[in-house]
């Protein structure tokens, strides 16, 4: 059962209210009424024993008060009896008697001698026969005293008895006494007196002589707690079934007991009993008359065969005339023996009570909570989604508003259920469609569509980005180090962070970055910054587009573009040249004519003649510029054509052929078979094979002893994607030093004679060459020879490259 | 009799200098200052040995030449045509056209001396092929 009272059942809730309602007052009426029953019980037996007890001290009062008329009558009876034997006591002073008188208090004794007393010459001192005869008339004892002003009050006869069964003659009343004192005033005393060793019920009356002087007293007095039969009443009282009435003395000696009378307090068996009757004693001597005393104690009658002390409850009174203390008691059980029957009465009672109640709640409670528990199964399988049952709404009472309410908010749910079920698959079918398509999107991207973080690591990407980067599979790429294995120089990504963080995008930001074999690729970055819940930023999402090709593409139309506009400038300039050449041409050939004319008519001896042989020199020499002007601008005018290189190199040779022999140059010929055309003007790389040749001719112009060999070979070389053909043409002359080797290509440059050579030659070479988008390069050594070599890019993707016609 | 020689270019400073260097030689030279006024002159006159210049305005040397082939008076008569010093293809042209004979500008006088009298002088007109120096 739960710990909580709230969190129980209804029904058990109810249940044990119900119960707790029942039993509660059960309990409490029980309680009260066996608490007032007890207590009535108590004050019943109380007041029982008060009764008994004060019965009892009334009886004794009584009998007190019939003791003292008889005492008060026995003296008058005593004194009438004196009286007759004679007038006056006479007391003889010559006849004196030799006594040990005994204080009856202290038992001190002394001798005395006191006078004889006689009455009507009878003596009476140390005789009995008055004495005897009061007792006989009256029954109580009698006794003469002399009055004997050293000691007190001497008994000279008397029929009192001491303890060892001797009259008591001879003790005294000592002078402090009460009695004494009374008789000195001339008083009766009546009351109670110590007689030599018990208390009396006594009188006693003044003797005088003739001059009426005190001279003794006499005393008439019954012993008290004489009479045995109201002892033997109080022995015989019952209170209730074993209760009892007992009587002790102020001495501790038992009076009247069932059991233990006779016996002295202190001589008892059980230290606990005496200990009791001691404290009885004790606070009985203490009381008031007409005071109740109420003790309660454990006792044991082992007389009786008990063995357990049993407590009682007693009332005392003190009878202080006898010095008694009168108890009565009675045991508790006997007096609570009611109460316990009542009580075993009252459980069962109470007990089928609280069954019936248990049931009846149990019953009502149920009728009160089936309502709520139907109403709460139905609830639940509301909750489930059930709604096929409803609740029963006959009653009017709150449950059935309750019901009626569920009813209707289990309507108004199963509606709005429905129609939400009904939205959330709309929304989800929407959703769904919706997740494909920007799925399919984001897949489907030709471009690299990523998430990323800030530190540097992939959350998602597409394929294209995983195809673009060259990894095997989107988990590897997810595992990278962005800054360091994706970009070639991890800061270019801080600037882009920077940027993104400043405008919170970048659209077309261009990065270089490497794949995963180290390849370079060249991507436009358009990514937006994502900032976490709190406005942080977490991490970036964006495209990257591919643009290596792109960029390829742009360098190579540039350098296309450059080229063209070279060629086109290379061409303007050709064609100026070819025109200024051309309008040279006129001019120069006016003044040659006319100097050959002039040169003709002049006389040998003439200085004109050699005047003229100069001039004519120089139009020898203008028409060697205009020449090579020429040669310059057809060199602009290129047609480029598919070509086999070994076609200019076969023609340079043939031309050179005579002149090669005729110097004794041993041609040696290597030319790869198979080589790729290149896209080449015939003629222009003629021109240049031809110089090159003719250079490597005149190298060797020494001759003699020294081996003169001119080389020709041809390869096909590769250098990253690049295929170029390589012409070597490597003489065996008198080199180039080295001083002027990066000279050689310089316009009009020569280490020509004037007259040979313009220094044109290895320029236009170059020109030729560069405008073939080749190189030519030269390596020499000074007496050992030169070698040239010419490379000339092979066009990609072979001969379906098109010309780059320059026109013509 | 003196032989007549026509000489036709688009610049008088040419037409000048060749008169200046043919006359003396006992030639009687003509000039025609481009194609339409040679043709006048040819029409008019006979002559013995044509030079023609290839770069002409309105009329090039190609067409000219043709023209005068196609006069049944001149289909025989040589030709010699100036060309620029890119050679082999005037050439073709050149022979294409009719031109017997060839000489690259800038002319060198003595050749063109040597050429005319070679030419003239046996009569008929001998189709040589020069190479380009």
């Amino acid at each position: 059962m739960p710990k909580r009272f709230r969190d129980w059942k209804i029904q058990t809730k109810m249940t044990t209210l119900a119960v707790i309602l029942v039993l509660l007052p059960i309990l409490a009426i029980s309680i009260i009424a066996i608490a007032r029953f007890t207590s009535s019980l108590r004050k019943a037996a109380e007041a029982d024993l008060e009764h008994i007890l004060r019965n009892v001290v009334s009886i004794c009062r009584i009998q007190q008060g019939l003791l003292q008329q008889k005492v008060t009558s026995d003296l008058v009876v005593a004194q009438t009896l004196l009286k007759t034997y004679g007038t006056h006591i006479v007391e003889d002073p010559t006849t004196v008697v030799p006594i040990m008188a005994v204080n009856q208090e202290t038992q001190e004794a002394r001798h005395i001698q006191v006078p004889l007393w006689r009455i009507d010459n009878k003596p009476i001192t140390q005789t009995s026969w008055f004495v005897d005869e009061v007792q006989r008339l009256v029954g109580g004892t009698c006794t003469v005293f002399q009055r004997i002003d050293s000691v007190g009050f001497l008994r000279i006869s008397t029929n009192v008895l001491q303890k060892d069964a001797r009259r008591a003659v001879g003790t005294y009343i000592p002078k402090t006494s009460l009695v004494v004192q009374s008789i000195l005033k001339n008083e009766t005393f009546i009351g109670r007196a110590f007689v030599v060793n018990s208390w009396h019920t006594a009188a006693y009356a003044p003797l005088r002589d003739e001059q009426e002087r005190i001279i003794g007293a006499i005393y008439v007095g019954t012993r008290e707690q004489s009479t045995d039969a109201l002892e033997k009443a109080i022995a015989r009282i019952k209170v209730g079934e074993t209760g009892y009435a007992f009587v002790v003395d102020a001495k501790g000696n038992i009076i009247t007991h069932p059991t233990k009378a006779g016996r002295n307090v202190v001589s008892l068996d059980d230290p606990a009993e005496s200990e009791v009757i001691a404290q009885i004693i004790k606070l009985g001597t203490k009381l008031n008359d007409n005071e109740v005393g109420t003790i309660r104690y454990p006792w044991v009658n082992v007389e009786l065969g008990e063995k357990t002390p049993r407590m009682k409850i007693a009332k005392y009174m003190s009878f202080p005339d006898w010095d008694w203390i009168i108890t009565a008691g009675s045991y508790e059980e006997e007096i609570y023996a009611g109460v316990g029957k009542t009580r075993l009465f009252i459980y069962p009672v109470a007990a089928a009570i609280m069954a019936v109640a248990v049931v009846v709640a149990v019953f009502l409670s149920r009728i009160l909570t089936q309502p709520i528990l139907n109403l709460t199964e139905i609830t639940t399988r509301m909750a489930r989604g059930d709604f096929s049952r409803h609740a029963d709404t006959s009653s009017q009472d709150e449950v059935g508003f309750l019901a009626r309410s569920f009813n209707e908010m289990a309507r108004q749910v199963r509606d709005n259920t429905e129609n939400l079920e009904q939205i959330v698959t709309e929304r989800t079918t929407k959703l769904v469609e919706s997740e494909a398509r920007y799925r399919r999107l984001f897949e489907g991207s030709k471009d690299g569509i990523y998430i990323s973080t800030v530190e540097g690591r992939f959350l998602d990407v597409n394929r294209s980005a995983v195809e673009l980067f060259g990894y095997d599979s989107k988990e590897e790429l997810l595992s990278i180090d962005i800054p360091h294995d994706l970009y070639v120089k991890p800061e270019d990504r801080q600037r882009m962070k920077d940027e993104i963080l400043k405008k919170g995008f970048v659209k077309d930001f261009e990065q270089q970055l490497k794949k995963k074999d180290g390849t370079e690729v060249f991507v436009l970055i358009t990514s937006n910054l994502i900032r976490d819940t709190q406005g942080k930023p977490f991490g970036y999402e964006g495209i990257m587009r591919d643009i290596t090709e792109r960029k390829r593409l742009d360098a190579e139309l540039k350098k296309t573009q450059a080229y063209l506009i070279q060629a086109a400038k290379m061409r303007a300039l050709g064609d100026l040249v070819a025109g200024v050449a051309h309008e040279l041409n006129n001019p120069l050939m006016a003044s040659e004519t006319i100097l050959h004319v002039v040169h003709e008519n002049l006389h040998e001896d003439c200085p004109n003649r050699t005047r003229v042989e100069l001039t004519q020199e120089c139009n020898r020499r203008m028409a060697k510029i205009i020449n090579h002007l020429r040669e310059f601008s057809r060199q602009a005018k290129a047609v480029f054509e598919p070509l086999d290189i070994h076609v200019p190199i076969e023609n340079a040779l043939m031309i050179m052929q005579q002149q090669l022999l005729s110097r004794n140059i041993t041609t040696i010929k290597d030319l790869a078979p198979g080589l790729p055309r290149i896209l080449a003007d015939s003629n222009q790389l003629e021109q240049v094979f031809l110089n090159l040749i003719s250079n490597a001719r005149d190298s060797m112009e020494g001759g003699g002893d020294q081996r003169t060999e001119l080389t020709i070979q041809t390869a096909l070389v590769k250098t990253n994607e690049q295929q170029d053909l390589e012409v070597t043409i490597r003489d065996t002359g008198s080199g180039i030093p080295k001083e002027i080797m990066d000279k050689i290509f310089e316009p009009f440059f020569t280490t020509k004679q004037v007259k040979e050579g313009m220094g044109l030659g290895l320029a236009i070479c170059y020109g030729i060459v560069e405008s073939h988008g080749g190189r030519i390069v030269v390596d020499s050594q000074e007496d050992r020879g030169t070698t040239f070599k010419v490379f000339l890019p092979v066009p990609r993707g072979g001969e379906n490259v098109k010309a780059n016609s320059s026109g013509g | 009799m003196s032989k007549q020689i026509l000489v036709v270019d688009d610049d008088e400073l040419v037409l000048v200098a060749l008169v200046e260097l043919l006359s003396p030689k006992g030639y009687r030279v003509s000039t025609a200052l481009g194609g339409p006024q040679a043709l006048e002159k040819i029409e008019k006159d006979r002559f013995d040995l044509l030079i023609l210049d290839i770069i002409m305005p309105q009329m090039d040397g190609y067409q000219l030449c043709q023209r005068i082939r196609a006069m049944e008076r001149y289909s025989e008569i040589p030709i010699i045509m100036l060309t620029a010093k890119s050679g082999e293809e005037d050439k073709e042209r050149g022979l294409e056209a009719g031109a017997n004979l060839f000489l690259p500008k800038p002319i060198s006088p003595q050749r063109l001396l040597e050429m005319i009298e070679s030419t003239i002088e046996k009569g008929q007109s001998e189709v040589s092929r020069q190479e380009s120096e």
